[in-house]
């Protein structure tokens, strides 16, 4: 398993990695800690993501790499998030905040994000938790219905169901709060 | 309730074909999303033209569609820790390895290959941000758009950016179209769960597959070569054994037409018998064996589980035109030439009902080759449904070949009885696959197959296809078997069983599976509707639930168990009145089984040892006063599930020890460190075990740490016990990186045990792991090798399983065996308190080793018995008395319990092929006094001290009293209840009339006193059972 082929094979390999790791390691963090609620947590589930990665013979993700990384990415989390449920009894305000999860506080944007954008951000947090997810994975991850059904183990008819609820009642809040 | 009545409206229709502008129907915002299939698409395109009311609203979307992707893309996201990248960098230096399947086979079946390239979905991506600001402006003018891609997203960009992705395959279509029905999940989800569960296994990974298969045949075969057995109960033909045992029941007369000449053997010699229990096919007896075995009732020896994915490989490799064809005509990858793909269920699915438990421990190489050959036209045969050529030569084989264990088996896939045990085949199966793959990796295997599969494709004959690949893997058995005739037929045999029960059974299982996730599906739709507090819990709790079952499809898998067949009835006339097993002590089994079922999953039956369901709970049963390590306790009486025969428990308990008067201990903790451990329930809770243990040392206890992963170090030189703080520190500061070389890790591990050797006192490595060894000494035989070498320097070993996904179960459990130690799993702190503080004297504590128990039935009483459980531990007659012969070890406390099921004499014994009588002789004549004892059995138990090279042997005698179970003591009826559980959950064609409900009725009625909760948790456990089987 030392042969010259190896090493190139090594090579891009890790130019692979290092690739991803760079265009999806913090949409994954940020999916990762609205899933588990907690930064730490978050990153630790997205290393090990990256880690099963390089384990990873290459030409089995190669097309479909984002739809791995998420999907992997989103059962680290929900492990995390069970193992800690059943170490320590969620108290019910400890539950809300996790609900509301770091969203609760105002999230850092980069300065050029327009005001209305803003404002659909703040809005988020008021959709239910399975909403914001598909959500997130549609408009942050760029995935597709399938995808995110592939991710997330829902149906691809629920899929659709839950981002048109979720752009619906964004919608209408948005009205509400112009008017 | 918007969700429900907007599911409704949404999936009556099967296409997509809208007359009219609905914003609160979702199809339309899969429209807006450019989701739909492009019939679809067109149909809304028209509507939208004619609707003002719809462009606005479309426009409206994508204002906000623009929004969200900018304001969640503009977003200053989170990134990992400098110190996580550097890791993830690192570990991407190292090529992945072929056959590292723990994370392929999760992915290849998770996710459906797909057309698209990532580039395509990076543009994608990308053009969210540029161009819906311009799509918002062409809204407008929709109809005057070309068709092709969303009116929102692609299309725009479609203008903007030559190269806008083409998305074939990727069409919302078959969902929307298949989606009919009120739920309508169930067709869409049937799609997906199609998709992702393809099974695609490299060339390399099967080869390695099929190689493990056959060296496991051979490895198994070796344990014959001890000593030749003597043909009758003891001809001259054989040199005798030292030490046999004397019979106390019976005569052996030699009625032998073969041997009249010869000398009627001295009758002190039938326990020098044959091995008894095990599986003895060798490459002279496959002929013949399993003719009998189809036309007895009994399970057929169906062949093991890898060597149905390794069938895949000749089939793409080295095949006939007319094969590859046929193999290729359904595949939905594109690299066909590369891997042959069949979806997992069906692989799943190649085994019989009950075949799995096929052992493949007694499969000479010969039967490997045949199972192998066989399954390969099962493959075939599931992977081309609609070659309706192929099904009618199969069918016309299975017509022909109809026998009875094959109808027996049809029924029962088809009453239904296995949709829930079919899931855990398929678990099984690729738990298997992975061991296989990470543990035979030799080269010289995979040129032999791809050799053999060369030689065998000349054989094909192109007019029948499917005949074809029936009959070739005859032939290639038959030139194994030098036995043309019974070979072949046999393959056919099994193989028409197999495919009808495989095919019954796809339908069963899917049926099962959609029904749970439609269950989820209808939950969730309900907890949206929940108050937002209780709508979190309750969400949480469904993609929990959601997480668990594709999971069971996916990464869970990778666990590794290996097959286990019930021991059968053996007469106890002849050399068969002798049964030999070493104890266990392991509980591993248990806890693991509580695992799943508290994950709301049923196990594979490849990881329910009965008997250490059994030893997992405490008995009352006295422990010996006399200073002698252990003492027997026989307890006779009804059997629960099978009423007209009797159960025998002996129970052994060992002497206990004091923590204060615990012989000082060297402790050297090896402790997995890799990647894989670093999941919350394994290291986190290595290090919460580890302290409560360092805890409980006293000041001349001595401690080392030594962690593996790719490289292993000492962490902490031996270092006494007064040092608390420094050894604490030590536990805390270990974390998780890197793969994993346990190899290396135990060898200095026991060199760090040598080095602090304490004579007298307890040395003892311990080892924490999830037991996924990854680089260096893979091969499971080896690392047994290594440790049960380093065992002969009275170095003992305790391994702990950890975790979860990728346990493996097998490795595990044969290094505790081989390296005089104990095999426990630990799941919770609960349960690293019972292991390390609760029993603490016992799990460091050996008091006896090389524990043996050998029981002789008097044939006046029991015309059969069975052992349950131990199957994996059952030993030679012959070697009880072989002080040679590594066998179990007793800790301190400890209590082992075996069952027996009797047949008393009188009635008949069920005869197996493998218990079939002799040809030649008749066997015994009972001596005189026997026919007048009241012995029921006689036990015999030999062992030898910790330290000690020689054995002692004690003896002691049952008679039944005629007890009815009700009769019968608690701790009795306790075990009774375990046993019936795992035979339940195993479906172990020996359960009788045993239920999930019955046992729950028994496990209840014994519960006794049950202090620390532990018979109460089990009668949890069958409760949730219950469920999942839905009994």
């Amino acid at each position: 398993m030392s042969t010259a082929d190896n090493f190139s094979e090594a090579a891009s390999q890790e130019a692979w990695v290092s690739a991803l790791l760079a265009t999806h390691e913090g949409p994954l963090v940020r999916y990762a800690q609205r899933l588990v609620g907690d930064l730490e947590t978050a990153r630790d589930a997205v290393q090990e993501t990256f880690l099963k990665l390089c384990r990873q013979d290459r030409a089995e993700v190669d097309g479909h790499v984002v739809e791995w990384l998420y999907t992997v990415c989103r059962n680290a989390a929900i492990d995390a998030r069970r193992k800690d449920r059943r170490m320590s009894t969620m108290t019910d305000e400890a539950l809300a905040a996790q609900a509301d999860g770091p969203a609760g506080r105002a999230p850092d944007y980069a300065s050029e994000t327009s005001d209305t954008a803003r404002r659909v951000l703040a809005l988020l947090p008021s959709l239910p938790a399975s909403q914001q997810e598909v959500i997130r994975l549609r408009f942050q991850g760029g995935l597709s219905y399938k995808e995110i059904s592939g991710v997330t183990g829902l149906t691809v008819n629920h899929v659709g169901v839950l981002l048109h609820n979720a752009l619906k009642s964004l919608r209408e809040q948005l009205q509400t709060s112009t008017v | 309730m918007p969700a429900n009545s907007e599911h409704a409206q949404t999936f009556d229709s099967p296409l997509f074909n809208p007359q009219a502008f609905d914003a609160s129907d979702p199809r339309w915002t899969a429209y807006a999303l450019g989701e739909l299939a492009p019939a679809e698409r067109e149909a809304c395109d028209r509507v939208v033209a004619a609707s003002p009311e719809a462009r606005a609203w479309l426009a409206e979307l994508s204002a906000l569609s623009t929004d969200l992707v900018s304001g969640l893309g503009g977003e200053v996201l989170p990134a990992l820790t400098t110190g996580q990248r550097e890791s993830v960098v690192v570990a991407s230096r190292v090529p992945a390895e072929g056959p590292v399947l723990e994370a392929s086979l999760a992915s290849t079946i998770a996710i459906p290959p797909r057309n698209g390239s990532s580039a395509a979905r990076a543009a994608r991506w990308r053009m969210w941000g540029a161009s819906i600001a311009m799509t918002v402006a062409i809204a407008g003018g929709v109809a005057l758009l070309p068709r092709g891609d969303s009116p929102l997203g692609s299309r725009g960009g479609d203008r903007l950016a030559a190269g806008a992705p083409a998305r074939d395959g990727d069409w919302l279509d078959l969902a929307w179209k298949e989606g009919a029905g009120v739920g309508g999940g169930q067709p869409a989800e049937a799609m997906s769960l199609g998709d992702r569960e393809q099974l695609v296994l490299s060339e390399v990974d099967a080869a390695n597959v099929e190689f493990g298969v056959v060296r496991k045949g051979g490895f198994e075969g070796g344990g014959f070569d001890d000593g030749y057995s003597p043909v009758a109960g003891g001809t001259a033909v054989t040199p005798s054994k030292p030490g046999a045992a004397k019979a106390r029941y019976m005569i052996t007369e030699n009625r032998s037409a073969a041997a009249a000449s010869g000398p009627v053997a001295a009758a002190s010699e039938p326990s020098s018998g044959r091995p008894l229990v095990r599986r003895s096919a060798g490459p002279a007896e496959p002929g013949a064996m399993p003719g009998r075995v189809a036309v007895t009732a009994s399970p057929p020896p169906a062949a093991p589980a890898p060597t149905v994915l390794a069938a895949s490989v000749p089939l793409s490799r080295s095949v006939s035109p007319q094969e590859r064809s046929l193999a290729l005509g359904v595949k939905k990858r594109e690299d066909q030439s590369k891997a042959v793909t069949a979806p997992a269920d069906r692989v799943g699915l190649n085994l019989p009902a009950r075949g799995t438990e096929g052992g493949l421990g007694g499969l000479g190489a010969t039967q490997a080759q045949m199972g192998r050959s066989k399954l390969r036209g099962v493959v075939a045969d599931e992977t081309v449904p609609e070659a309706s050529a192929a099904g009618k030569s199969a069918k016309r084989l299975n017509e022909a070949e109809a026998k009875l264990p094959v109808v027996e088996l049809q029924k029962q896939a088809a009453d239904g009885k296995s949709d829930a045990f079919g899931k855990r085949q398929l678990s099984e199966q690729l738990a298997r696959v992975e061991a296989k793959v990470k543990a035979g990796q030799v080269a010289g295997a995979k040129d032999g197959l791809r050799r053999e599969s060369r030689d065998a494709a000349p054989d094909a004959k192109p007019d029948d296809q499917m005949a074809d690949l029936v009959d070739r893997p005859g032939l290639v058995a038959e030139k194994a078997a030098g036995d043309k005739a019974a070979g072949k037929k046999d393959a056919e045999g099994d193989k028409s069983g197999e495919m009808n029960v495989g095919q019954a059974q796809t339908e069963d299982r899917f049926d099962f599976r959609l029904q749970q996730l439609q269950e989820l599906q209808v939950a969730e739709r309900e907890a949206i509707q929940l108050p937002a507090l209780q709508q979190v819990e309750a969400l949480n709790q469904i993609a929990q639930l959601y997480d668990e079952r594709v999971r069971q499809s996916t990464e869970g898998n990778t666990e590794a168990y290996d097959v286990i067949t019930d021991n059968p009835f053996q007469q106890a006339l002849g050399e068969t009145a002798l049964s030999t097993f070493a104890i266990d002590v392991d509980t591993a089994a248990y806890t693991n089984l509580r695992r799943y079922l508290n994950g709301g999953s049923l196990p594979p039956r490849g990881a329910i040892r009965i008997e250490e369901l059994i030893n997992y709970f405490p008995y009352s049963d006295a422990a010996p006063t006399d200073g002698s390590p252990f003492t027997a306790r026989i307890e006779i009486a009804e059997c629960p599930w099978q009423p007209q025969h009797r159960l025998a428990r002996v129970a052994l308990k060992g002497r206990e020890i004091a923590v204060d008067q615990r012989p000082v201990s060297n402790l050297v903790f090896l402790v997995d460190v890799s990647g894989s451990m670093q999941d919350e329930n394994k290291l986190p809770l290595v290090r919460e075990g580890l302290r409560m243990l360092v805890n409980q040392l006293g000041e001349n206890d001595r401690v080392a740490i030594v962690v593996y992963a790719g490289a292993s170090g000492l962490v902490l030189p031996s270092t006494s016990a007064t040092n608390k703080p420094v050894i604490l520190s030590a536990i805390d500061n270990l974390q998780a990186g890197g793969s994993t070389n346990g190899g290396a890790g135990i060898e200095l591990a026991y060199k760090t045990a040598l080095e602090n050797f304490i004579k007298g006192g307890a040395n003892r490595v311990i080892l924490c792991t999830d037991g996924d060894f990854n680089v260096g000494v893979t091969s499971r035989d080896e690392l047994v090798r290594l440790v049960e070498e380093k065992a002969k320097a009275n170095i003992f070993a305790t391994i702990l399983g950890f975790g979860m996904g990728n346990l493996k179960d097998s490795t595990l459990e044969q290094l505790a065996d081989k390296g005089n130690g104990q095999y426990g799993y630990i799941d919770s702190l609960a349960e690293a308190r019972k292991q390390f503080v609760d029993q603490l004297s016992g799990t460091l504590v050996t008091i006896a080793k090389d524990v043996k128990i050998q029981l002789e039935f008097n044939p006046a009483k029991v015309a059969g018995y069975r052992l349950i459980g131990y199957e994996n531990r059952v030993m030679a007659n012959q070697d009880f008395r072989n002080d040679a012969k590594d066998a179990g070890e007793i800790g301190a406390g400890h209590s082992v319990t075996a069952l027996y099921e009797l047949i008393p004499a009188g009635q008949p014994v069920p005869q197996t092929a493998e218990t079939q009588a002799l040809k030649y002789q008749v066997a015994t004549t009972v001596k005189p006094d026997a026919l007048t004892s009241s012995d029921w059995l006689t036990l015999r138990l030999r062992h030898k001290a910790p330290e000690g090279e020689t054995a002692s042997e004690q003896e002691f005698v049952a008679t039944d009293s005629g007890a009815r179970f009700g009769e019968a003591s608690v701790d009795f009826r306790w075990s009774a209840a375990v046993a019936s559980f795992g035979m339940v959950l195993r479906d172990s064609p020996y359960k009788g009339m045993a239920t999930l409900p019955m046992v729950k009725e028994l496990a209840e009625s014994a519960k006794g006193a049950d202090a620390a909760g532990y018979r109460a948790e089990f009668v949890e456990l069958v409760q949730k059972a219950a469920g999942l089987l839905g009994q």
